[in-house]
């Protein structure tokens, strides 16, 4: 067999394709990596997920759980961050209160990355970066920038239409792989209700009595710097929110509609007896409006195109001039969190007494990374 | 579960048909333009992902 010149470019362009593979490669593997967290001293003990549900054990969605208990009895909160891995200031919330947090009163427990299969993918055709950094004192923490969705390699296929259990409501093919389309979830159903369902029977296990679900939206959705509430919640939602607005900080009291079956803020409540809050803040990156799209945008949530929506008048958006930085989307849903705690205990529940976190202004002023450990 | 190892094989008969098209292919700028496609099939049939 004789060597043609054909075979010497092949040859080439095959050692330049394995080149790219191995560059891309790593970059995908990279994903997967689990991100560290530095938790507060208060920390008692971790778990996973699959502790509630031996389904999940070896899956992508075995997410760990942290504990934080005070020596006195009281009651215990959830807060769940990354439902939707391509809402940073939810799972970064979670990172900075888990980071910070004493409890003297009651249990906190933290669930970072809820829907971590979601952080080792980005959503096709959005142009997302896969990391966004925050600058801290002692240097840049990088952070995973995921998709809203389980990742198709880890649920696939979707079907045309999904129907949700138990309810029977039909929801687009995609939205099987959406956690908060999930609750209450199933045993025996895809990786996302099995995620579902591990979180609904943590809540039942651990008696937990308020759940929180991090979220983030586009500028131009209705339903944004918003506390979302199951009616039981109500007199803690509202005296939460009057609190809030005493402070200046505006936020939409929405009740849960009792008809949208899977979310959080409605199956929680159906299925269990917590009291469910999700909140909700303005990210311009997951905007149809929005025009470059960078790792700048998610954490400076500057966007000339807003800017000019928000000029013209034309549009209902939650945009203010000065962009939606993520130091306030944080500071925002912090406040929230806490407020919503705050109320819960002056109505005659037994307490929950959070310590060491930081006010609105303390993270306008110092900014997130004041609060979190440089990453190592 | 079958349905992802259908795929996997799937993806590898393509590959294989890829890579004799790659071999018997005179045009340079052809060939770039089929390994270019290969890199995509070589990342899945690794399971890198």
């Amino acid at each position: 067999m004789t060597l043609e010149k054909k075979h010497i470019s092949a040859a080439i362009i095959l050692i330049a394709a394995a080149v790219i593979s191995i560059i891309t490669g790593r970059q995908f593997l990279a994903k997967h990596y689990p991100e560290t967290f530095y938790p507060s001293p208060g920390l008692t003990r971790t778990g996973k997920l699959s502790d509630y549900f031996s389904g999940l054990q070896g899956t992508e969605n075995d997410s760990r759980v942290y504990f934080f208990e005070g020596e006195e009895e009281g009651s215990t909160v959830l807060l769940l961050g990354g439902t939707h891995p391509n809402e940073a200031a939810s799972g970064l919330v979670a990172v900075l209160v888990l980071e910070n947090v004493e409890v003297t009163v009651g249990r906190l427990i933290v669930i970072p990355r809820a829907n971590r299969s979601g952080f080792t993918v980005n959503d096709p055709m959005e142009a997302h970066p896969q990391y966004y950094s925050i600058p801290t004192p002692n240097g840049e923490r990088r952070f995973k920038y995921g998709s809203r969705l389980t990742s198709p390699l880890d649920q696939w296929p979707d079907p045309l239409v999904y129907s949700h259990r138990p309810s029977g409501q039909r929801l687009s093919g995609f939205e099987t792989r959406n956690l908060n389309r999930a609750y209450p979830g199933r045993p025996d159903g895809s990786l996302t209700e099995k995620t579902a369902y591990g979180i609904v029977q943590l809540i039942k296990k651990e008696n937990v009595n308020v759940a929180f679900d991090l979220h983030e939206a586009a500028p131009e959705i209705p339903i944004i710097n918003a506390i979302v509430y199951h009616e039981k919640a109500e007199e803690v939602a509202l005296n939460a929110i009057f609190e809030l607005e005493m402070e200046g900080i505006s936020v939409s009291p929405e009740l849960s509609p009792s008809n949208f079956h899977g979310l959080s803020h409605r199956e929680w409540g159906d299925y269990t007896d917590v009291y469910p809050f999700l909140m909700e803040t303005s990210n311009p990156i997951q905007g149809r409006l929005r025009g470059e799209t960078s790792a700048e945008l998610i954490v400076e949530g500057v966007s000339p195109e807003y800017r000019m929506a928000l000029e013209s008048g034309a549009l209902q958006i939650a945009y203010k001039e000065t962009g939606e930085p993520i130091e306030r989307r944080v500071a925002r849903h912090v406040t929230c969190f806490r407020r919503v705690i705050e109320a819960y205990n002056q109505l005659g529940n037994k307490p929950v007494i959070l310590e060491n976190l930081p006010e609105y202004e303390d993270i306008l002023q110092n900014g997130v990374g004041a609060y979190i450990v440089a990453g190592k | 579960m079958i349905l992802y190892w259908i795929y996997i094989v799937i993806t590898a008969f393509i590959f294989i048909m890829l890579m004799m098209e790659f071999w018997k292919e005179d045009d340079w700028r052809k060939q770039i333009a089929i390994a270019m496609v290969m890199v995509v099939f070589i990342l899945r049939i690794l399971q890198i992902r």
